[in-house]
């Protein structure tokens, strides 16, 4: 499984990239903004992204809508990270077509499976 | 590859490391803030900053760091929403922050480093190194190439003086020697080395590339490890080499871990498997048991919630039986009472972690407690004064010898007991802590003078029993008689002054694994021992069992 993360905070792309690769087995590629993540995105065609809403820029609700006005993008399965652990947060985010919505800080021993649990819960 | 908790710590690092310019950065934008309160850009970055340490923090193992910063992200955000520049007030609020960040990271700097990995569950990565010695240069440019093919370190030496000099810099894993060396024996080296701190550690293997000139009993009693004759089986001495090195690495602890949820059971399994331990996952209850005994862990990690039954229940269970009573058990739950903490110390277990478990945490207190338990253990199965393993010790190996010799019948394994004459009188005329001594005195001999290989035990009160390998019953009667006869002209000395002199008697029994049981095989050397006593003690004889032997 590969997976596209875009955050523009370059230790949290380090630590995921770590606990997705070395207890996941998943491949990942990295992101540091919302524009380079669409590119990438469309070049990697990765199975899962996980993306980052607070962003300068490009946010991570405007990242996802470039992806899903992209055909090649518009059905990668999209993972937000926020760091507002908030019921309306999380609402709010999967009312824009997020599959799931994981809360910053995150446990890094829990990620793997906190991403594949997303994925698969719908 | 590397470990998970080695590539978590070094991120964990660079994050410390990297905090030193972004904490400057913060810093800066409250200059700019004081100088120009209504800079909405310096306070949107201000805003950032904070985000970015309140989203890392608890993931690098900072869950101040995480407090902190949402506490100046959220002062930041209120004035944005609210469009009100900041006030000294605020300034302030955000200087102790930040003050309160910078503790929380040099903090980090100066406590050390959590061992992340355990000293040694695979035992060192390095190749083990072996010194070759040996003065003919085919042999020895031979051997090296040999040693070198399967991925250990040669150093070759032609003669005793440069290999006692090799020795004395850098003690190695193992030892091939020639028998004949141009400037003395073979045999006096190895006694040399043995004698050296840390000598008695590296696998010896003697060859003798003539024939006739090996004499085995010698070879053993200056504590060889093997001996190889012409014409040599290289192969075989390689695989011995290989086997006397595996041997002297500790074996990798084993972890038992009673988890049903597979996804905490993966990852604990990744993180300490990543680390070098053996784990067994255990997702039913039901099958403790079977595990306890089928995997001998070293230490047991338990949830606390299972299908059907506690995890305290469990542990109950374990701890009524003697054999478990060393055994660490780890509590791993995510109830945070104080309750739990209670019924696990009620329960016998040893500690009790939150979930989720930082790795390195999780790894060092995993490496201190099998560490401490594994040599709890090793001192159980010895003996206090000699410091010979107990006679329980000893019999379970000669049990697992006995096991070994089924599969391996063309290994001799020989039975000695040894008996100290007439150590009633030692002990009635001299007093107990002198014939203690006496004890002490003929432990150090067998240990000095038998190879790592051989078993040692302490049966009895002054009863000993050795286990040689790969001698016949002819050199091991001689190699036992030698040994008598140093312990005979050891001199003792009594509180008093007075200088005596003591021998023991042996009864050797070589194993017949065909129609011998360990019960048999215990009474025939003890009826040896019997013999020799009967003899006249001061005497060493074997067996007649009169089995295939004329």
């Amino acid at each position: 499984m590969k997976v596209l993360i875009i955050d523009d905070e370059e230790d949290i792309r380090r630590i995921a990239r770590l606990s997705l690769t070395k207890l996941g087995k998943m491949e990942v590629v990295e992101a540091g903004s919302g524009p380079e993540g669409v590119r990438k995105a469309v070049e990697e065609r990765p199975d899962a992204i996980l993306l980052d809403v607070m962003m300068p820029g490009l946010d991570g609700p405007g990242t996802l809508a470039a992806l899903r006005s992209q055909p090649v993008t518009a059905g990668i399965p999209v993972v937000f990270l926020t760091a507002k652990a908030m019921a309306s947060e999380v609402e709010r985010l999967k009312g824009l077509g997020a599959k799931a919505v994981l809360t910053k800080p995150f446990d890094p021993m829990a990620l793997p499976e906190q991403v594949r649990a997303g994925l698969g819960g719908g | 590859m590397e470990s998970w908790g080695d590539a978590f710590r070094e991120l964990r690092n660079q994050f410390v490391r990297e905090s030193g310019p972004r904490l400057d950065e913060i810093q800066r934008l409250l200059s700019v803030l004081a100088a120009s309160p209504g800079d909405t850009d310096a306070l949107t970055e201000l805003m950032r900053r904070f985000h970015a340490f309140a989203g890392s923090g608890t993931t690098y193992g900072f869950p101040p760091v995480t407090a902190l910063g949402l506490e100046g992200e959220r002062a930041s955000a209120a004035l944005l929403q609210e469009r009100r520049p900041p006030t000294a007030e605020d300034l302030q609020h955000w200087q102790k922050l930040l003050d309160s960040l910078q503790r929380a990271f040099a903090g980090a700097q100066e406590a050390p480093p959590a061992p992340a990995t355990p000293a040694s569950p695979l035992g060192a990565p390095r190749p083990a190194s072996i010194l070759i010695v040996d003065d003919d240069e085919v042999v020895c440019t031979f051997l090296v190439n040999r040693v070198e093919q399967e991925g250990m370190s040669a150093r070759p030496a032609s003669s005793k003086a440069e290999a006692i000099k090799a020795v004395e810099e850098r003690m190695p894993d193992g030892i091939i020697v020639d028998v004949r060396l141009p400037d003395g024996s073979g045999y006096e080296l190895v006694e040399h080395v043995r004698g050296l701190p840390g000598g008695d550690l590296p696998a010896i293997l003697f060859v003798s590339v003539l024939t006739g000139f090996l004499d085995k009993v010698e070879a053993v009693h200056c504590g060889a490890d093997g001996f190889f004759e012409k014409p040599i089986n290289w192969e075989g001495l390689m695989r011995r080499l290989q086997h006397l090195l595996e041997r002297n690495r500790p074996e990798p602890a084993r972890i038992l871990s009673v988890e049903d949820d597979p996804h905490q059971s993966s990852f604990l399994e990744t993180v300490l498997v990543s680390a070098g331990y053996e784990v067994r996952v255990c997702d039913d209850p039901r099958r403790f048991e079977a595990d306890l005994v089928s995997f001998r862990p070293d230490l047991v990690l338990m949830d606390i919630v299972l299908p059907g039954l506690s995890g305290y229940d469990l542990v109950r269970y374990v701890r009524q039986d003697e054999r478990y009573a060393t055994l660490p058990v780890l509590f791993l739950t995510t109830e945070a009472q104080l309750g739990a903490r209670i019924e696990s110390a009620l329960a016998g277990g040893d500690e009790h972690l939150l979930k989720p478990i930082p790795p390195a945490l999780l790894l060092s207190v995993v490496a201190t407690r099998i560490e401490r338990a594994r040599f709890v253990k090793s001192l159980l199965g010895r003996d206090g004064l000699t410091r010979l393993l107990t006679h329980t010790a000893f019999l379970e190996r000669a049990g697992a010898a006995l096991a070994h010799a089924g599969r391996h019948p063309e290994r001799r394994v020989v039975w000695a007991m040894i008996d100290v004459d007439h150590f009633k009188s030692i002990n009635d005329r001299y007093g107990h802590p002198t014939g203690d001594r006496v004890l002490v005195s003929l432990s150090a001999l067998l240990r000095r003078h038998l190879r790592q290989s051989d078993t040692i035990g302490r049966y009895g009160g002054e009863e000993f029993a050795v286990l040689l390998h790969d001698l016949e019953e002819e050199q091991a009667v001689r190699l036992v008689s030698r040994l008598l006869g140093k312990f005979a002209s050891q001199e003792h000395t009594a509180p008093d002054g007075t200088k005596f002199t003591a021998s023991f008697s042996a009864g050797i029994a070589v194993l017949e694994p065909a129609s011998m049981d360990l019960n048999r095989w215990r009474q025939v050397a003890d009826s040896a021992l019997y013999a020799a006593k009967a003899a006249g003690r001061r005497t060493v004889l074997a067996a007649a069992t009169g089995e295939g032997r004329p």
